[in-house]
C-alpha cells in the first residue's frame, strides 16, 4: 500500500487540563465526550465536553472527593446514559451528568482503587441484564447490578492462600444471548482469566509472561471472536476465541507493537477488524487483523483447534511525549476518537479513510 | 519511475489527503447537528423500557454463597462435574438405576428433615429458634426481677432475634423502658426542685411497681413540688428563686448570666414584686423553649418580665437563629413597653431592640406587626428620644422597625 493511500491519524482538537486525566468516554449518541480524572489538591473530576465546530466546549465539570480512575456508559439505557465511574477508594458510583449531586447507585466495592470498569446490557450493546464489571488491586473482580444494592451479582477473587494479584484490566464478552455472558480479566503478572458467568466457573486461563495492561473483545454482543490483550512490555496478543482446544485453549497471534508499554486497544466499532493501540511512548498504532483461510483445523487426535489469523500496521502517530492513558471511538461516528494522555491534553482525533482499508 | 513524477505522484496524494480531511470535517460539521438532534429527542424520553425484562443473576443464590466462603468454587463444579453422568454418555444413563436413586434421595430426605426446614426459612431471610428465645425470656424475667433492666433487655433483644414471631418478648422488653424512663424522668425533676433525689425515687420505685402507676407517681411528684413550697419561708424575697435558678447545671453561659442575674436580684429586691408562686423558667437554650415558657408565663406578666431579663441581648442570635416568629418578637416588645419604659435604662432597651434588629427573620416580623404593635414600637422609641438617646443609630433602627 502506497504511503499516501493510508489512514491518516489527525489530532482535530486538543484541549489542555488542569488535572490527571485518567480516562476519556464517548457520551453514546451525542457529540459529547467525559473526561475523567484527579486533581492536584488530591479531588476527583469529571468534566462533560461538546464538539462544536472544531472545538471542544467544557459543559460541566464535577468535583468529587475522590480521584476518578475509570468510566463506563455500558450499563446505561440510551436514554439516561448514567455514567459508573470507580475511584481511588475503591467506590462504584454511576451519575446522572444532568444531576450529578449525588450518585444515582453508589457502593464501595473494593478495599482498594478500582482500576477498570467495563459495562454491558444497556445502550442496545448485548443480550441479557445490564451489569458492570469492575477490576481492582485488591484483586477481585466483582460484577454488580444497577438494580441490586450494596452486593455484586457475582465475585471473583483468588481461592485462600493464594496470592492476591493486581487486577488491571476488564471487559465483558459473549452477551449475545439472555444467559451467556463472559468476563475477562488481566492481571499484573500477565495472567489473562475468562470467567463465564452462565456456569459461574473459569472457563480458561493463560499467562502472557508481562502485566496486561488491556483486554478488549472485538464485539460484546456476539459469540465471542476475537479478543486482545495487551502488555507491559509492548507487545499485544489477539486470540481467535472461536474455537478451544481442551489443553491448548485458544490459539493466538502476537505483536511486538511498541518499544513501550501499551495502555489501551480499541476495537474500530463499525469495522472490529481494525483496532488501535495506545502505547508508553505517547504513540498511536493503528492494526488490520486477516482472519486466516480456514479458521480451526483438527490436531493430530482429531479434536478442534483455531487458527489464528495475522495482523499488519496500518498507521502509527506520535501525538505526545507522555503514555496515552486511554482512548475511546466515537460509536456514531467512523473515524472519530478521542483519547487522553499523561501530558494533561485530552485530544479528539479524526482517522481518516476508514472505508477504504 | 523518474524522480520528478515522483514527486508529481507525492503533490498529487497530498492535495488528495488534504481533501479527504477536508470533506470529512464537513462532514463531521453535519453529522453534529444530526446527533446533537438525536440526543436531544433521547434526552426528553423519559421511559426506561425493558428495565426489569431481565432477572438479577444470582438472587437466589445469595444468601446462601454470604454463608460460604466468597472463594470462587472452580473445585467444587468439576467435582460435580466428575460425578455427573455426559449428557452423551447414553452407556451410562442405560446401567443407571433410578429407584435405588429414588429411595436413596428419600432416605437422605427423612434424616435431613430438620435441617431442610431450617435453611428453607433461612432463605426467606427469617430464621426461626424458638427454644433460644424462650430461654433468652426466662433469662430477661430472672434479671427483670432483680432489678437488672439493661440485662434484661438485651435478654429480650436477643430473644427477638431468635423468634421474631413470639409476642411475649417485645411486650417484656417495652415494659422496662416505660417504668424505669418514667422514673428517671421523675428523678431530673426531683434534681430541678432540689429535693433529695434518692430519697424521692426509692419512694417512686417502691410506688410504681407496673406501668399503670404513672399517675401516682406523678401525684408524688406534684405533692413532692408543693411541699417544696412549704419548705420555703413565705417572708423570703425572690433571690432566693434567683440563686436557686443558677444552680442549674446545664446553662452553657453560667458566668454571664450569673453577674447578670446577680445585678438582678438586687435590684428585684428594690421593687418589691409580688410573689408568685410558679417558679421562675431557666434561660432557654432554643427559641422552642422559649416560646413554650412564654405561653406558660402568659398570665404573669411580671414573671415574664423577669424571665426576659435574665436572657442577655447578646444571647439573641445563638437563641433565635433563623426562627425569630413573630408572635415572640411582639411579645417582646409589649414587655419592653410594659415594664422596661419604668424599669429599666433607655440603653438596655436600644440595645435589645438593637439585637433584635440584627436577627435573620426581623424584617418579616416587622412585616407581620399590627397597628396596635406598631403603636408600642412607636411609644418606645418615643421614650428613647425624651431620655435623650438620640442619635443616627437610633434613628436608623426606628426606620427599620416602622418599614
Amino acid at each position: 500500500m502506497n504511503a499516501f493511500e493510508k489512514p491518516q491519524i489527525i489530532a482535530h482538537i486538543q484541549k489542555s487540563l488542569n488535572y490527571t486525566v485518567f480516562d476519556c468516554k464517548w457520551v453514546p449518541c451525542s457529540a459529547k465526550f467525559v473526561t475523567l480524572g484527579n486533581y492536584a489538591r488530591g479531588t476527583g473530576v469529571i468534566q462533560l465536553y461538546e464538539i462544536q465546530h472544531g472545538d471542544a466546549t467544557l459543559l460541566r465539570e464535577i468535583e468529587k472527593a475522590k480521584p476518578f480512575k475509570c468510566g463506563t456508559f455500558g450499563a446505561a439505557s440510551l436514554q439516561q446514559r448514567y455514567l459508573a465511574t470507580g475511584d481511588f477508594d475503591g467506590n462504584l458510583s454511576i451519575w446522572n451528568l444532568e444531576a450529578p449531586l449525588m450518585p444515582v447507585y453508589s457502593v464501595k466495592g473494593h478495599k482498594e482503587i478500582i482500576n477498570t470498569i467495563d459495562g454491558v446490557g444497556g445502550l442496545g450493546i448485548g443480550e441479557g441484564a445490564p451489569e458492570i464489571v469492575t477490576g481492582s488491586r485488591d484483586g477481585t473482580v466483582k460484577v454488580w447490578d444497577p438494580r441490586q444494592k450494596d452486593t455484586p451479582v457475582a465475585n471473583m477473587e483468588p481461592v485462600q492462600g493464594e496470592s492476591k494479584r493486581d487486577c488491571w484490566t476488564v471487559a465483558f464478552g459473549n452477551a449475545y444471548n439472555q444467559e451467556e455472558r463472559v468476563v475477562c480479566a488481566g492481571y499484573d503478572n500477565g495472567d489473562v482469566k475468562l470467567f463465564d458467568l452462565k456456569k459461574m466457573s473459569l472457563r480458561w486461563e493463560t499467562n502472557i509472561k508481562n502485566g496486561v495492561c488491556s483486554v478488549e473483545f472485538d464485539r460484546k454482543d456476539i459469540n465471542m471472536n476475537k479478543l486482545i490483550a495487551t502488555s507491559l512490555e509492548g507487545k499485544f496478543h489477539v486470540f481467535d476465541m472461536r474455537t478451544q482446544h481442551p489443553t491448548k485453549g485458544f490459539a493466538s497471534v502476537s505483536e511486538k507493537a511498541h518499544k513501550s508499554t501499551v495502555w489501551q486497544v480499541r476495537h474500530l466499532p463499525q469495522n472490529r477488524e481494525i483496532f488501535m493501540t495506545a502505547g508508553g511512548a505517547g504513540g498511536l498504532h493503528l492494526w488490520k487483523y486477516e482472519y486466516p483461510v480456514q479458521r480451526s483445523k483438527k490436531d493430530s487426535e482429531g479434536v478442534e483447534m483455531g487458527v489464528a489469523g495475522s495482523v499488519s500496521l496500518l498507521q502509527n502517530v506520535t501525538l505526545s511525549t507522555q503514555p496515552i492513558s486511554s482512548l475511546d471511538w466515537s460509536p456514531d461516528k467512523r473515524g472519530l476518537c478521542v483519547c487522553s494522555a499523561f501530558d494533561q491534553t485530552v485530544r479528539v482525533l479524526i482517522v481518516t479513510k476508514l472505508n477504504k482499508v | 519511475m523518474t524522480s520528478a513524477s515522483k514527486a508529481v505522484e507525492l503533490q498529487l496524494q497530498m492535495k488528495h489527503n488534504a481533501e479527504e480531511l477536508q470533506d470529512f470535517v464537513k462532514d463531521l460539521e453535519s453529522w453534529e447537528k444530526d446527533i446533537k438532534q438525536m440526543d436531544l429527542e433521547l434526552r426528553n424520553q423519559n421511559g426506561v423500557s425493558g428495565e426489569n425484562l431481565f432477572p438479577v443473576r444470582n438472587k437466589n443464590f445469595k444468601k446462601k454463597k454470604k454463608n460460604k466462603t466468597k472463594v470462587p468454587s472452580e473445585k467444587t463444579t468439576e467435582e460435580n462435574k466428575k460425578n455427573r453422568i455426559k449428557s452423551y454418555d447414553y452407556e451410562a444413563w442405560g446401567k443407571l438405576d433410578v429407584d435405588t436413586i429414588l429411595e436413596e434421595l428419600d432416605k437422605e430426605d427423612s434424616t435431613h428433615d430438620s435441617v431442610s426446614a431450617e435453611s428453607e426459612s433461612e432463605e426467606d431471610g427469617i430464621h426461626i429458634d424458638s427454644q433460644k428465645a424462650l430461654a433468652e425470656k426466662e433469662k430477661g424475667n430472672k434479671y427483670f426481677k432483680q432489678g437488672k433492666y439493661d440485662e434484661a433487655i438485651d435478654c429480650y433483644t436477643k430473644g427477638m432475634a431468635a423468634d421474631p414471631y413470639n409476642p411475649v418478648l417485645p411486650t417484656n422488653r417495652a415494659s422496662k423502658p416505660l417504668k424505669t424512663v418514667i422514673i428517671e424522668e421523675i428523678g431530673n425533676l426531683v434534681q430541678n426542685i432540689d429535693l433529695p433525689a434518692t430519697n424521692t425515687i426509692s419512694v417512686l420505685e417502691t410506688n410504681c411497681i407496673n406501668p399503670t402507676n404513672v399517675t401516682k407517681a406523678s401525684a408524688i411528684i406534684s405533692k413532692k413540688n408543693s411541699s417544696q413550697d412549704d419548705v420555703l419561708p413565705t417572708s423570703d424575697t425572690p433571690r432566693a428563686k434567683v440563686s436557686k435558678i443558677e444552680e442549674i447545671p446545664d446553662t452553657p453561659q453560667s458566668t454571664v448570666h450569673q453577674s447578670f442575674s446577680m445585678k438582678n436580684s438586687t435590684e428585684i429586691e428594690k421593687i418589691s414584686v409580688p410573689f408568685i408562686t410558679t417558679v421562675l423558667p431557666p434561660i432557654p437554650a432554643n427559641s422552642f423553649q422559649l416560646e413554650s415558657d412564654f405561653r406558660k408565663l402568659k398570665n404573669s406578666p411580671d414573671m415574664l418580665y423577669q424571665y426576659l431579663k435574665q436572657i442577655e441581648p447578646s444571647l439573641y442570635p445563638k437563641l433565635f437563629q433563623k426562627s425569630l416568629e413573630p408572635d415572640v418578637f411582639n411579645q417582646i416588645l409589649k414587655i419592653l413597653h410594659d415594664f422596661y419604659i419604668d424599669k429599666e435604662k433607655p440603653s438596655l432597651i436600644l440595645e435589645i431592640l438593637q439585637r433584635l434588629s440584627e436577627l435573620k427573620r426581623f424584617d418579616m416580623a416587622v412585616m407581620f406587626m399590627s397597628e396596635s404593635e406598631k403603636k408600642v414600637t412607636c411609644a418606645l422609641f418615643n421614650h428613647m428620644e425624651k431620655s435623650g438617646l438620640k442619635d443616627n443609630s437610633v434613628e436608623e433602627l426606628k426606620k427599620r422597625y416602622s418599614s
